[in-house]
């Protein structure tokens, strides 16, 4: 088993570490770091609970290695909010009843921040395109658009 | 786009009834919320599970020496280390396995390790020696003469016609059925069967288990049901419940599927042996192996029909295939003779239900078990019926339903239903005479059944803090609906006039809240709401006792308004809560309550049932009505729901963020099971699609936006009126799907999935 140095920003701040180069990217945010919001639902890049911002792009975190993620700013849910404040679509999210058992939720979250920052005033069909790798078993996803409407409303007034 | 009618004018309420936030909501949306798989604790080992690499056979030998001298393997676990017991509705399932296989979840050993690498490794050292046995993946196959027995232990049922492979019978009739048919101007045959689907819990099984130097467990679990799961551990470890303390984490959903033990007792043995916290966590693969999912059914049906349409007869014969143990397949017949025959007031009725073991995985309790299987069967039957009579299928709907005043199938008698205002309400909501239709487009209704778990108990405590501030405390659980953290502290804000930021909830730790069942059975709101309701009543009491020696009345002309108590006539007169609860620190003592709540079954005419059944009435019977509305590519097959509309009989909506997410969600996870899941099967009793790309559910992209309403006004006895909200919604999509397609083709479709292969295989051989 070989080992890297690796140089990763996370939600703003540096982490320096040597891991194994087998190490999932997932695995490193969850266990190396202890940052347990994104999440471990398939392991193989079908269910959208672990993505992440990297390098501003959505990612599936649990199909790429850490290594891989060398000199790479990764954004998660737990740098959402600011100074204790909530994000736009966190409150959109709690406003609408967007998160049921929760666990997709920060998938979602950083989904959707994704797509307002691309596209502010997203319409009902360019959202669910934007969503559709992430699975939600709890809400049907009713809910989920109705709050990144609301929050492309808010953030746009 | 919500479509909310209230059927009567309701009381007004200052809490229930609004669009309020949960409780979890800040923890969830900031990734704060830790869920089984984020528990970690100071020297924690990683387990893994080896599971069966034959579905039928018998145990030789286990050979663990390899593994057990791997570098940082801590501990190697078989079934020698396990009590000689086994579980089950029938007593037939050991922990691990021992002798015989019953299928690939078999559990063989378990190691922990320093690390899940290491684990992983020693998993693959352990050598196991088969013999194996034919295997049988159906129903039909297990019931011949020259099948072997899967379960050499448990008897058949001694009044079932069939014995081989039998591990439940069902029965109920009533009237006669032959002479009606002789009598019927139309008769109708069918055949439907449904497929194996799974929860889909985007949160795979996860525990943690930590037993000290006392013998004392405790174990972190993503469960339905930390107090369901301490007696079942105990039953299996021997280990008196006081001793067993289970902690609900967060839990990433369950729908049914986590509501008994599955990584928990290598978990706890595994400490046993190594004085470490060990945890283990199910891999998507290892879920779709071996867990508990929806079974399939075979469903045959006759109905006899007049010339005007009703339905004067009907005869239902159904297969469970319960999978290697019987499960939650013994509830799953108990529905299917029962809501196989379809909510509609019919005299004749002979309906008989066989659960036959297979070598699967086996049957668990997929919200509503057993409801959308026996729907597809009869509300598919159902449509054929309105087609071979010529009447447009919800006016025979509406001519057959049940109403208020009706009886059962089991002669319960039926009170405070909806299904009539349900059908009512899917006509002006789907604007159903008007849907315009292209070319191979078409519309389907459907009915879903289903009740309230009200026969198990829920548990709370209401306790006014000396600030005036509010802690609720129950054993109740939340796997994702909100009934806990949305539902109960609006009630307990409802009860005591305490606004909903003065009020916390503590969840589900069987060592420091009351008892109560699960989250199952769609009972929280109705169980644990009213034992919330009861708790908070008596703290109210309380106050006002203690109100009326400060303003010198009596307690009756008290009320209580925004964290005050004051006179009813006399409003200037009030005294602040938190001044009385301050007071009582010193005086009179705080202000406690504490009430649980569990419903008597109504009672049934019991000649009409037999075999196996135990129970032949439901508390608080609940009805969710769909449309759908689908186009069909006669070329691929392929299916797209364009519309789809859903309401439901809640009686009061407690919580309406939280029923209409039921109800879209119950819709979409519907939606999955007629269009696309299926667990499938290969010849050896492998799953040939253990994953989450070839075991499609429906994304964002595959389903409409929900077209969601409930009607209230129809009540029972959960607080402030309602009923169980969370099943029902799930049950009618497959036949309101089924039906749509038929109505846009001319073709009904027999087996779920309604996907491309099955739809395109139809019109094949059309």
């Amino acid at each position: 088993m070989k080992n890297k140095k690796i140089n990763i920003t996370i939600n703003g701040q540096k982490h320096e570490s040597t891991v194994s180069t087998k190490l999932l990217l997932l695995d490193f945010i969850r266990e190396n770091i202890n940052m347990t919001g994104t999440k471990w639902g398939c392991l193989t890049g079908d269910c959208g609970a672990c993505t992440i911002l990297l390098n501003g792009i959505p990612v599936n975190s649990c199909i790429i290695l850490a290594v891989d993620a060398d000199d790479s700013e990764i954004l998660t849910v737990e740098g959402l909010a600011k100074d204790g404040q909530l994000s736009q679509i966190q409150k959109s999210f709690i406003e609408k009843g967007a998160a049921q058992c929760g666990y997709c939720t920060p998938g979602f979250l950083i989904s959707s921040k994704y797509l307002l920052d691309k596209k502010p005033n997203p319409t009902e069909d360019e959202i669910r395109y934007q969503l559709a790798g992430n699975l939600c078993r709890c809400t049907g996803y009713n809910k989920i658009i109705d709050a990144v409407i609301d929050a492309s409303k808010k953030r746009s007034s | 786009m919500l479509l909310k009618k209230g059927v009567l004018n309701l009381p007004k309420y200052s809490a229930v009834g609004k669009r309020l936030p949960r409780k979890d909501a800040f923890n969830v949306v900031t990734g704060a919320a830790l869920y089984g798989v984020d528990i970690s604790l100071p020297g924690m080992l990683y387990g893994k599970i080896l599971f069966s690499k034959i579905a039928h056979g018998r145990l030789k030998k286990i050979n663990t020496k390899k593994a057990e001298n791997l570098s940082g393997v801590r501990s190697v676990i078989t079934h020698k280390d396990f009590p000689d017991v086994v579980t089950g509705t029938k007593n037939d399932k050991p922990l691990f396995s021992r002798n015989k296989i019953y299928h690939k979840g078999d559990r063989i050993a378990a190691v922990a390790a320093d690390s899940l690498e290491i684990a992983e490794k020693a998993i693959s050292l352990i050598d196991v020696e088969y013999e194996t046995l034919p295997v049988l993946l159906d129903p039909d196959d297990s019931i011949k003469d020259d099948s072997p027995v899967i379960h050499e232990d448990v008897n058949p049922p001694e009044w079932s016609p069939i014995k081989k492979n039998v591990c439940a019978f069902y029965t109920i009739k009533k009237g006669n059925v032959d002479e009606a048919f002789k009598k019927s101007d139309i008769i109708v045959e069918d055949f439907f069967e449904t497929s194996m689907v799974h929860q889909g819990y985007l949160e795979p099984h996860a525990a943690v288990a930590q037993v000290n130097n006392l013998d004392e467990v405790t174990v972190w679990s993503s469960t339905q049901t930390p107090f369901g799961l301490r007696s079942e551990l105990s039953d299996s470890l021997g280990i008196p419940l006081n001793k067993i303390r289970f902690i609900h984490t967060y839990t990433g959903g369950g729908f049914g599927g986590k509501l008994s033990l599955t990584v928990e007792p290598a978990c706890v043995v595994l400490s046993q042996k190594t004085g470490r916290a060990v945890k283990i966590t199910l891999t998507r693969e290892e879920e779709l192996i071996s867990t508990n999912p929806r079974v399939t059914v075979k469903f045959h049906l006759k109905s006899g029909l007049n010339k005007k349409g009703k339905i004067i007869a009907r005869k239902v014969k159904s297969f469970v295939d319960a999978g290697a143990y019987a499960g939650s397949a013994t509830g799953v017949g108990r529905m299917s003779v029962d809501l196989g025959v379809g909510p509609y007031n019919i005299e004749n009725v002979d309906s008989e239900c066989y659960v036959v073991y297979t070598n699967k995985m086996s049957c668990g309790a997929f919200r509503a078990p057993g409801s959308p299987q026996a729907s597809f069967a009869s509300e598919s039957h159902t449509d054929h019926c309105a087609k071979k009579v010529g009447i447009d299928p919800l006016d025979f709907r509406l001519n057959n339903v049940w109403v208020n005043g009706s009886y059962s199938h089991t002669g319960q008698k039926l009170e405070g239903i909806g299904l009539k205002d349900s059908l009512e309400q899917i006509e002006k909501d789907s604007d159903w005479n008007n849907i315009s239709l292209a070319k191979n487009q078409g519309k389907g209704v459907a009915i879903g059944m289903w009740m309230t778990a009200g026969s198990l108990e829920g548990g709370a405590w209401v306790k006014m803090n000396e600030d005036g501030s509010v802690s609720v405390v129950t054993g109740a659980c939340d796997s994702g609906s909100g009934a806990t953290w949305g539902g109960l502290p609006m009630i307990a804000s409802e009860e005591l006039g305490v606004p909903l930021d003065k009020i916390s909830i503590y969840i589900a730790d069987t060592a420091n809240t009351p008892f109560d069942a699960a989250a199952d059975g769609s009972r929280t709101t109705y169980c644990t709401g009213n034992a919330v309701k009861d708790a908070a009543i008596q703290v109210r009491n309380k106050l006002f006792e203690s109100a009326s020696k400060h303003l010198d009345c009596n307690s009756n002309d008290l009320e209580i308004y925004d964290g005050v108590i004051r006179i009813k006539n006399n409003i200037d007169n009030n005294v602040p809560i938190s001044v009385l609860a301050a007071e009582s620190k010193t005086a009179g003592g705080q202000f406690l309550g504490g009430a649980s709540y569990v419903f008597p079954s109504p009672e049934y005419d019991e000649s009409t049932v037999g075999g196996d059944m135990t129970s032949g009435s439901f508390i608080a019977p609940t009805f969710a009505v769909q449309v759908a509305v689908v186009e069909v590519d006669e070329e691929t097959g392929l299916v797209k729901t364009i519309r789809y509309v859903a309401t439901q009989d809640v009686g009061f909506a407690v919580n309406p963020i939280g029923v209409e997410g039921q109800i879209e969600g119950g819709a979409v996870q519907g939606l999955g099971q007629a269009l696309m899941e299926k667990v499938v099967y290969g010849e050896e009793g492998e799953t040939l699609n253990p994953n989450l790309l070839d075991y499609k559910m429906p994304t964002a992209l595959d389903v409409p936006y929900i077209e969601s309403s409930y009607v209230e006004g129809n009540f029972a006895d959960g607080p402030y009126g309602s009923k169980g909200v969370g099943e029902p919604p799930i049950v009618p999509p497959p036949a309101a799907v089924g039906n749509a397609i038929y109505h846009a083709t001319g073709i009904r479709i027999r087996k779920l999935p309604l996907d491309p292969e099955t739809v395109s295989s139809a019109f094949m051989s059309k």
